[in-house]
């Protein structure tokens, strides 16, 4: 009954020696370009992906208009702060070069950075001779989390693949060369920055051999990642995070949990994507970074489940072939749930009816793409802002409030002119009844609420736009 | 050889019983079960079309359809040499009907007598939940039920020749089938569960056998309802059910539940599983694992009570084997001794009855109260025949499938809830609607959902009283006053 699969052997015999050849790498590069173009492709929608997207493309285009940018008054009816500017200039960089569209721009230059982060994981790779790790770029291709970095326009892509130029750098003992990569990237994000200072800061500790120390310093992170607000749980793909592990992956984490915890082999690894799963809880970009360890163990376990001996050689290949195609189902999946994401067109159908300039009210998850349209927003996801908590009050009051005098004080104290619903809004998000809150005023108070916008008037089942009678 | 022989012919004549008294309540009506009514469109669509249902446009006014093909299929493929409506009636009856045979093997695999295995076999045919509850609902656990237990089976005796191969392809067979192939996932985990802590070691090949059986579940189900997992989220497990049909969900009531399993398998097959546990053998947990998942799924409403208790029912009949040989044992050893064949036969015809007359008084009952009437066969009829095409038939949740089978119109809601829109806040409304005082209020409802057809089953009047606001003839018109009533929606 004992079988060795000769075969499996052979085949992961034949992998390595591909790995080795000089296919190897232009497979992986255009299997990864595909992979990153696939959600966009899939997409029957001009609209990018996202919503901080259109931030980004949005002061980008302001960038390349004016040549600069101080003052955004569209967000917030006009504020004079802004996030990391880096994205923005290099988009409008790009756009100003190659004469497309900003969107185009952005599209092609994040597709772009996805090759180049993978051909920088290859060279990394190779410098460890890693044939263990062979499968790992497939395996991050294939990552739900490295399709959303490199097709949705977001400011961690190229802190990314910034680290990883350092990364490599350093490797190749170019010191003062991989600062360069390091010093730009506070231009794209201050918190990634500040998490690459952490980073380098416990693995100097490391080299130092003050674990205790490391100890203390990971303890308070966690404590001080625990006290931000907000969770985020949906961290598996399949369930319908496009922001999340696979759950194959997962499987194959946990088989190599219990097989390397006898062993004690890469402790450190094993550790490291524990603390940032639980991290990404808190922060969701850190599941960027997680993909990383997470695909290499998982590169692992399958390399010692396909050597390990097995009892039946059948029930092994198709064990292995199952945990492939479960990689490969989530990454596709992924990718079409992700080219179905908002906005929807008729949102940006319905915008187009507000005069630019106008000042509209909606729940704060629509701020960026009443922005993008050209209109002013009350509140927005932006919350670094001095009367944000004045605002974001002053709005659910407002929602929630059956009395006309109140949510006309609040509509005059912020100019409105008109009040965007989507059908998320009216599902749960805000209201699970027709006639709750500001929703009862909107219907019967004709005089002051004029229904500007609607595809089906007899039915709330699509966005509506209602125009505010200011007296 | 010829030993065999008779050894099949009895099996194949308890067979034979079991399908003939379920084919003889099943034939008492042309009709099907409400509930029944899902299955009946989807297989005669493939029937008429070739193609699986994928958009239903008369279910909650139109929604995406998302459940797995494979039984419609079958069953669609048996219209080829017989009547559908007759292949309906039959072919799930014969599904269940072969659970005689597995039992019978899983039963002599446990306890290695053949006459008890027999006598087990013959009472799984007679397990009163299992008994109505797949008898004329064209239910898909009519073959799902007998593969979990064979699939057990396989696992027990996994080394048998061949058994791996026969062991991956009815793992395959039951994830594509239907979801219920979680419940035997959770029994899977349980197993591995029961014997870590019990410390009984796993074999290799099992251990092999178990993980490769989680994915391939695991991984068909993420195929086949992908897009319900991205929508629902883990809530998918949830079914999308409204809230206030889980409630009811998990409401045991003791008496109900004895007479549904009966009073007897529920005792012997709680010794066997205390004797099964005290011996450590790996059978019996294999066995109670099964009991327990679905206990566990149960308790935390992932399904429905007569679904669960048609899994422990029949994995209650095979444990309770073990108690029987252990009490025949003690017979042995008693002053009863010399009475040994009467207090058998006794026991066995108490055995009997206490499982088949429950059986067949639910049946009845069954075919009474859940099947449509003539009239009402004779309404849905005349809206086919007389309403618009795209006319939207009010009814009640239980009501759904009639109105989309029978009538052909659009409903409000049915208990197809995967996928389906809002359904919690429809089926508040529907209830609305019916019980609501207030006529106004009901207009609101009515044009919200654009209903064109009101109709008020004897359900509904017993549940709520009568609904009033019908009477007014400026927004209403009677159409038929029996029962149920139809009222067509003017204003």
């Amino acid at each position: 009954m004992k079988t060795v699969s000769k075969e499996s052997f052979l085949g992961l015999q034949r992998f390595t020696k591909f790995y080795v050849s000089k296919w190897y790498l232009p497979l992986v590069l255009i299997l990864g370009l595909v992979f990153i173009l696939l959600p966009n492709t899939l997409r029957d929608n001009p609209f990018m992906i996202g919503d901080e997207s259109f931030y980004h493309l949005r002061i980008a285009q302001n960038v390349l208009d004016e040549g600069y940018v101080n003052y955004d008054g569209l967000s917030f009816s006009g504020r004079n702060n802004f996030m990391e500017l880096g994205l923005s200039y290099i988009i409008a960089g790009v756009s100003y070069i190659t004469k497309l569209s900003i969107e185009s721009s952005a599209k092609y230059l994040f597709a772009l950075l996805g090759v180049i982060s993978l051909f920088l994981g290859y060279l990394i790779l190779k410098h460890f001779d890693a044939k263990e790790g062979l499968f790992t770029l497939p395996v991050i291709f294939l990552s739900p989390p490295f399709i959303y970095l490199f097709s949705v326009v977001n400011k961690v892509a190229i802190p990314i693949s910034l680290s990883l130029l350092a990364i490599y750098l350093l490797l190749k003992k170019r010191y003062y060369l991989s600062a360069l990569p390091l010093l730009a990237i506070p231009f794209f994000n201050y918190a990634f920055t500040i998490f690459i200072l952490i980073s380098f800061l416990i693995i100097w500790l490391y080299i130092k051999k003050r674990k205790v120390v490391i100890l203390i310093l990971l303890i308070l992170l966690l404590g001080w990642i625990f006290s931000l607000d907000g969770n985020n749980f949906k961290i598996i793909s399949d369930f319908g995070s496009e922001l999340g592990v696979s759950i194959f992956g997962i499987f194959i984490l946990l088989f190599g949990v219990s097989v390397f915890w006898k062993k004690q082999e890469f402790p450190h690894l094993y550790f490291l994507v524990l603390l940032l799963f639980i991290a990404s809880i808190k922060i969701r970009w850190i599941i960027f970074i997680l993909i990383i360890p997470f695909s290499f163990l998982v590169t692992l376990n399958l390399s010692y489940l396909i050597k390990m001996k097995w009892e039946s050689g059948l029930i092994k290949d198709l064990t292995v072939l199952l945990l492939i195609c479960g990689l490969l189902f989530s990454g596709v999946s992924s990718a079409n749930f992700l080219s179905e994401e908002g906005p929807d067109k008729e949102l940006f159908d319905a915008l187009s009816n507000i005069p630019i300039g106008s000042v509209v009210l909606s729940h704060q998850f629509n701020g960026y793409w009443i922005n993008y349209a050209g209109m002013k927003t009350v509140i927005g996801p932006f919350t670094n802002i001095d009367n944000y908590d004045e605002r974001k009050e002053d709005v659910k009051q407002l929602f929630e409030s059956r009395d006309l005098s109140l949510v006309k004080s609040i509509l005059d104290k912020y100019n409105v002119d008109y009040i965007l619903i989507t059908p998320d809004m009216r599902n749960g998000f805000i209201w699970s009844d027709d006639e709750e809150g500001v929703l009862f005023l909107l219907k019967y108070s004709a005089e002051d609420f004029e229904r500007f916008y609607d595809k089906d008037l007899d039915s709330y089942k699509d966005v509506e736009i209602w125009k505010y009678n200011k007296k | 050889m010829g030993k065999i022989n008779k050894e099949w012919m009895v099996l194949f004549l308890i067979f034979l019983i079991v399908l003939g008294s379920r084919l003889y309540f099943a034939f008492q009506t042309p009709f099907f079960n409400d509930e029944a009514y899902l299955n009946y469109r989807l297989i005669h669509h493939i029937s008429d079309t070739g193609k699986p249902l994928n958009y239903d446009m008369l279910s909650y006014n139109g929604r995406d359809v998302i459940i797995s093909p494979v039984f419609h299929y079958i069953l669609a493929f048996f219209g080829f040499f017989m009547p559908l409506d007759l292949a309906l009636k039959l072919i799930p009856n014969i599904f269940i009907s072969l659970l005689v045979f597995l039992v019978y093997r899983l039963s002599y695999a446990l306890i290695e007598e053949k006459n008890l295995s027999m006598l087990l076999a013959l009472l799984s045919g007679f397990v009163p939940i299992v008994f109505s509850e797949t008898l004329n609902n064209i239910s898909i656990y009519s073959l799902v039920l007998p593969l979990v237990f064979y699939l057990l089976y396989l696992l027990i005796k996994i080394r048998e020749k061949n058994n791996i191969i026969k062991f991956v392809s009815f793992s395959f067979f039951l994830g594509i089938l239907h979801p219920s192939s979680f419940v035997f996932l959770i029994t899977l985990i349980f197993f591995i569960v029961l014997m870590v802590s019990e410390s009984i070691p796993i074999e290799k090949i099992k251990k092999e056998i178990l993980s490769f059986s989680l994915l391939l579940i695991l991984f068909v189900q993420f195929l086949i309802y992908k897009k319900a997992f991205l929508v629902h989220g883990f809530e998918v497990i949830r079914n999308n059910v409204p809230v206030q049909v889980l409630a009811t969900y998990f409401n045991f009531s003791f008496i109900e539940t004895v007479l549904k399993v009966g009073i007897l398998l529920i005792i012997f097959g709680l010794i066997g599983i205390a004797f099964g546990w005290a011996k450590k053998r790996e059978d019996v947990m294999i066995l109670s694992s099964l009991i327990l998942s679905t206990l566990l799924l149960l308790w935390f409403k992932f399904l429905k009570d007569e679904v669960g208790l048609m899994f422990i029912g029949v994995a209650l009949v095979v444990i309770s084997g073990l108690s029987f040989k252990i009490f025949l044992k003690y017979l042995d050893k008693t002053k009863f001794s010399k009475y040994k064949n009467s207090v058998t036969l006794f026991s066995v015809l108490i055995l009997i009855s206490s499982l088949v007359i429950p059986s067949f008084l639910d049946a009845s009952k069954n075919i009474q109260e859940h099947t449509p009437t003539e009239y009402e066969i004779l309404v849905l009829n005349w809206i086919k025949d007389n309403a618009l095409p795209d006319v939207t038939i009010l009814a009640p949740l239980n009501k759904g499938h009639l109105i989309t089978a029978l009538a052909g119109k659009r409903n409000v809601i049915d208990d197809n809830f995967l996928l389906a829109p809002d359904t919690s806040e429809r089926f508040k409304d529907v209830q609305m609607i019916y019980s609501t005082k207030s006529e106004v209020r009901a207009l609101d409802l009515i044009n919200k959902h654009n209903v064109d057809y009101i109709l008020v089953p004897i359900e509904s009047e017993i549940e709520f009283g009568n609904v009033r606001w019908l009477d007014d003839e400026n927004c209403f018109e009677g159409i038929f006053f029996g029962t149920p009533k139809v009222y067509k929606v003017l204003c």
